[in-house]
């Protein structure tokens, strides 16, 4: 109960001072974006982050605030309270925190460093998928942007960002380097890895990304870039087993091979993931198309203390995304999603009969979307989502549902109002 | 009587909710656009792909090496969507969603945007180094304001 009332004073003081501060927007040096939202989901199916039937507890309040100190230094943050069933509790979290500044400027050329909680720069929706409106639709595209298992360790990290930017006769061109650390999401960490919850802790993954963008000067409606990100994690507090201990397991093991996971005693994950994208507007369509490639290395594995030999695969997504913008204060979209999680076995049969999956539809994720946002005002939009998935590869985990209890196939109703001042 | 007054009462919901209908389907029809700067930005002309690169946040000086402010109504107004596919050659929303990323990553500032076109002339009156729009039916003169001729 006492959480309870935290997390609920914590959540208005967030809104009465993003009123309060509002008063302040317009001003030459410095910025306060605010805004409200409320949603609805449902997902008959599948348990779904602790939420049955139609839940509303889907809510989030956030302020970005930018002060600009001088032509070369500019402070900016962003403070997200956001509650999704069991998987955000509405805490408010800083998202960003940094101090910019630029070490040289002229017309067409910037370079300049970023410090504190950065953004990590990576594909089209990254560093704005926290903000309702900047997203397509409800939620940003599950394939490539792992909402509902890496999103913390995907937004942002402590560390250091280098940037340049310039334009000329052939377009704009902006590069970002960067590198830090960030706590990870234990358990959606683990079950990405293990295909479950086991003993032991994931709890920081180092970061190290660049991302290149580029628009035509032939064609400013289009876009491109290009992301190159790194994690890297090693498992901590392992469990300890005595030699009698080893012995038993080693033969629940021997008959049951899915149980190797709860035996892990070393274990270090290193994922690289490249992303392409893609964007072009044209007349009132938007059409956008984003390509995942990733390599997970697992080393220095052992389970009961026994050396294992490295593992490596690659996972492969995209999707493929239109939008209309051609009706009056209505936009209309659709999607479609992909992700294979081992491009080898794109449908996790082998894993499966091998005992790695517990079932094999974990190994994929395919989903189909439409969707709408209305401007009712230019402050107030009214979003709604429905999306026919299959395979459960981006289904976060419920707590207490074992892999086996979910769908293959299932719906995924959502609807969201939300208010930017 | 009551019959009398019962009728005229359907007439004047009917009319109400009739003008309630036409008032949202009209949409306010702006003359052509004008370009204005804060006098500091000693500006006369300025071409279409000039305005794109200053409303794209990518020129951020003027050439008298003033720093540039740019002020928009909000993206959903039919002025803005005007002045970015006639004037700018460039979808609004692209131009929208470019800030909304510059803004949320903690990128860079991004234009002020005001609630109406008087508000629009009240600020680049006031902020040197300003850039805004407004309608040519909008009167300007004796202003401190310069207005720009778009190329």
């Amino acid at each position: 109960m006492m959480k309870f009332y935290k997390q609920f004073i914590s959540t208005v003081g967030l809104c009465l001072f993003s009123l309060h501060a509002s008063a302040y927007d317009i001003n030459e040096k410095s910025s306060i974006n605010t805004y409200i939202s409320q949603g609805v989901m449902y997902v008959p199916d599948n348990p779904f982050i602790g939420m049955e039937d139609v839940s509303f507890e889907v809510r989030g309040v956030g302020i970005n605030a930018n002060y600009q100190v001088d032509d070369k230094l500019r402070f900016s943050t962003h403070i997200l309270s956001k509650k999704a069933g069991d998987a955000l509790d509405g805490t408010p979290k800083i998202n960003m925190l940094l101090a910019d500044y630029k070490f040289f400027q002229e017309n067409s050329m910037d370079f300049g460093i970023r410090i504190g909680r950065i953004q990590n720069h990576y594909g089209i929706y990254n560093s704005t998928r926290y903000v309702p409106n900047s997203r397509p639709g409800i939620i940003v595209p599950q394939s490539v942007y792992f909402d509902s298992t890496f999103r913390e360790l995907m937004m942002s990290s402590d560390g250091v960002n280098l940037y340049a930017e310039t334009f000329n006769n052939t377009g704009a061109y902006a590069l970002n380097v960067y590198a830090g650390n960030r706590e990870v999401e234990q358990e959606a960490f683990e079950v990405f890895v293990f295909k479950k919850k086991t003993p032991g802790d994931f709890k920081e993954s180092s970061i190290k990304g660049l991302k290149l963008d580029y628009v035509p000067n032939s064609e400013h409606n289009l876009n491109f870039s290009y992301s190159l990100a790194s994690f890297s994690s090693t498992l901590e507090n392992t469990p300890f087993f005595t030699a009698t201990q080893v012995s038993d397991a080693n033969a629940m093991i021997a008959d049951n091979p899915q149980l190797r996971s709860d035996y892990v005693t070393s274990f270090k994950a290193d994922i690289l993931v490249q992303l392409l994208s893609a964007q072009y507007g044209v007349d009132n369509w938007l059409f956008t198309t984003e390509y995942l490639r990733a390599n997970s290395k697992n080393s220095d594995t052992s389970i009961l203390y026994s050396d294992q030999k490295n593992q490596s695969f690659e996972s492969e997504a995209y999707y493929l995304q239109a939008e209309y913008l051609g009706l009056r204060n209505l936009t209309v979209y659709a999607r479609l999603d992909y992700l294979y999680t081992d491009t080898t076995d794109r449908y996790g049969k082998k894993a499966y009969a091998d005992g790695i999956l517990p079932v094999s539809y974990l190994g994929y994720g395919e989903g189909r979307t439409v969707g709408m946002r209305w401007h009712i005002m230019p402050e107030l939009t009214l979003s709604a989502q429905y999306t026919r998935n299959s395979g459960t590869a981006w289904l976060p985990g419920t707590e207490g549902v074992s892999a086996k209890e979910y769908k293959e196939h299932w719906d995924w109703y959502s609807c969201r109002l939300t208010y930017e001042f | 009587m009551h019959l009398y007054v019962s009728s005229f009462k359907g007439l004047y919901r009917f009319l109400i909710i009739l003008s309630c209908l036409l008032l949202f389907s009209f949409q306010k029809v702006y003359a052509d656009i004008q370009v204005i700067v804060h006098p500091s930005a000693e500006t006369e002309s300025i071409t279409g792909k000039q305005l794109r690169h200053i409303y794209s946040i990518q020129y951020k000086r003027w050439a008298n090496d003033k720093k540039i402010r740019v002020i928009t109504l909000h993206p959903q107004n039919e002025l803005f969507k005007k002045m970015s596919i006639n004037h700018m050659k460039i979808q609004p929303y692209v131009l929208s969603r470019q800030w909304n990323r510059l803004k949320y990553s903690g990128t860079s500032m991004v234009p002020i945007v005001v609630r109406d076109e008087d508000e629009m002339i009240s600020v680049v009156k006031r902020l040197p180094g300003a850039i805004g729009y407004i309608s040519t039916d909008k009167n300007i003169l004796g202003l401190p304001l310069l207005k720009v001729e778009i190329k």
